[in-house]
């Protein structure tokens, strides 16, 4: 499983966003907090971190714009 | 649409009419009058597209909840996107690679690429089970709209289905009205104020500012892009106001395309301001699908703006203009991405944030060296207009 203080670690840490303001529901993508660039390097942690593989037609904004949106994707994958 | 003064006049008519009908027979009546008047302005558009929307409703939408519902996606989107090269790209391919056979018998529908898109995002949506519960009247009036039907926005069904009134409020009429007349000053008074400009700048036109450019100050053709660019955004959000405005008549909130788009800090947020309904597109369908399949940041940004670039035509002036636009984002992302690894202060300095207004302004503006010479099919003339603005003279 991922948490959403891991996400915030590696936005952090790995890609040097600054977390002021930044919420659970904040839109990251859409918002353009978060870039293609920072995208691809979270898709890749997330799956080196839970062991899934995500599907690309799974890379949707529905799914991957805030953290709290990547852990319920993150949660209902490895349910499935 | 809004040149015809009987479009006004429908207009007119059908906002009491529309308002005093019951809420289950209102959008089967807006649907109605607006593929009316598209039959009345180009009756085969009208015709192709009734049967093509038709078929995307009767036939996929019940079989996207099948088992086999990919396949069901898979064909409306195969089907709208034939339509689509058939008329937009057949004639543009088939002129470039065969000088005796002439396509120019295939007359462009009326709103194509705006009717196409919304129909490939609605398939795809209703693929993905995302899709509001909705009637037959509800498709109708999402599809054939008449005030957005022609340039947009290119409106997402989920919102046109929340973002709708259903009681009538003197606010609509204020809010929509206002929204119109904002959009007539910034067309025909703002606009046809910089196209006079324009005609001051250009020396009779494009193609006379390329055969003089030798002749020209970079700082002409510079001017000569910025009041193309001041242009384009007036004449294309004004268009859009009215669009808005008119929408909100009928108690339906449209979504924005504009949100200042000069005020943008850096390339990456303009896209955010600019067209933003085609951005937003571009976004679910090609973006994202892009860096999931191929995990490149690089090949999302491309494959988007090259996807917009042939949504305005099928010609290299286009496809250029796409590739110039993905260049610019790409490398602010890359900048963007050293930047904050690297932990340089000096992006956070006022000055450095200050100099980010008019570079983004400038280099937009850059893009329409692109545009302005497409009727010419003058790639090599963007060129050299963009080369001009480098103090650089390439030969004609």
């Amino acid at each position: 499983m991922i948490s959403e203080n891991l996400l915030k670690e590696i936005l952090e840490d790995d890609l040097g966003i600054e977390l002021d303001g930044i919420e659970s529901d904040t839109l990251l993508f859409s918002s353009g907090i978060v870039d293609s660039f920072a995208l691809v390097t979270l898709m890749m942690r997330i799956e080196q971190e839970t062991g899934l593989k995500i599907n690309p037609s799974d890379v949707t904004l529905e799914n991957f714009d805030s953290m709290q949106r990547m852990v319920s994707f993150v949660e209902r994958a490895k349910s499935e | 649409m809004i040149q015809y003064a009987y479009y006004w006049l429908m207009i007119g008519l059908c906002v009491p009419v529309f308002w005093m009908l019951p809420i289950a027979y209102r959008y089967y009546f807006l649907g109605v009058v607006s593929l009316a008047f598209i039959a009345s302005v180009d009756a085969v558009t009208a015709a192709l597209m009734l049967v093509i929307g038709g078929l995307v409703y009767v036939f996929f939408r019940p079989w996207a909840a099948s088992p086999v519902s990919r396949n069901a996606t898979k064909l409306s989107i195969l089907i709208v996107l034939s339509c689509l090269a058939y008329f937009k790209y057949l004639p543009s391919i088939a002129a470039a690679v065969s000088e005796g056979y002439s396509f120019s018998k295939i007359a462009l529908p009326l709103g194509i690429s705006y009717f196409a898109f919304k129909l490939i995002h609605y398939a795809v949506e209703n693929g993905r089970r995302t899709l509001p519960e909705h009637g037959f009247g509800d498709y109708l009036a999402f599809v054939f709209l008449v005030p957005i039907f022609t340039a947009g926005p290119i409106q997402r069904f989920d919102l046109f289905m929340q973002q709708r009134h259903h009681s009538w409020s003197g606010e609509h009429a204020w809010v929509g009205l206002t929204r119109i007349s904002h959009g007539l000053i910034k067309k025909f008074v703002i606009g046809a104020g910089l196209l006079f400009l324009i005609d001051k700048v250009d020396v009779d036109g494009v193609s006379s500012m390329l055969a003089q450019l030798e002749d020209l100050s970079p700082f002409q053709v510079i001017a000569f892009l910025i009041l193309s660019y001041l242009f384009v955004y007036m004449d294309f959000s004004g268009y859009t106001d009215i669009a808005i405005g008119t929408s909100r008549l009928f108690g339906i909130r449209i979504m924005e395309n504009f949100n200042f788009p000069v005020l943008a800090p850096n390339i990456g947020n303009l896209w955010k301001r600019w067209h933003m309904s085609l951005a937003n597109w571009c976004q679910s369908y090609i973006y994202m699908p892009a860096l999931g399949w191929s995990r490149s940041p690089y090949a999302a940004v491309f494959s988007s703006f090259l996807v917009m670039g042939l949504w305005h035509a099928a010609t290299l002036n286009w496809i250029a203009w796409g590739l110039y636009n993905a260049l610019g984002v790409a490398v602010f992302q890359k900048w963007s991405m050293t930047a904050r690894r690297r932990k340089w202060q000096f992006v956070k300095s006022p000055i450095y944030k200050a100099s980010t207004y008019p570079m983004t302004f400038l280099f937009f503006a850059g893009s329409f060296a692109f545009t302005m010479t497409n009727n010419e099919s003058n790639i090599w003339g963007a060129l050299r207009l963009l080369a001009k603005c480098l103090f650089i003279d390439l030969p004609a």
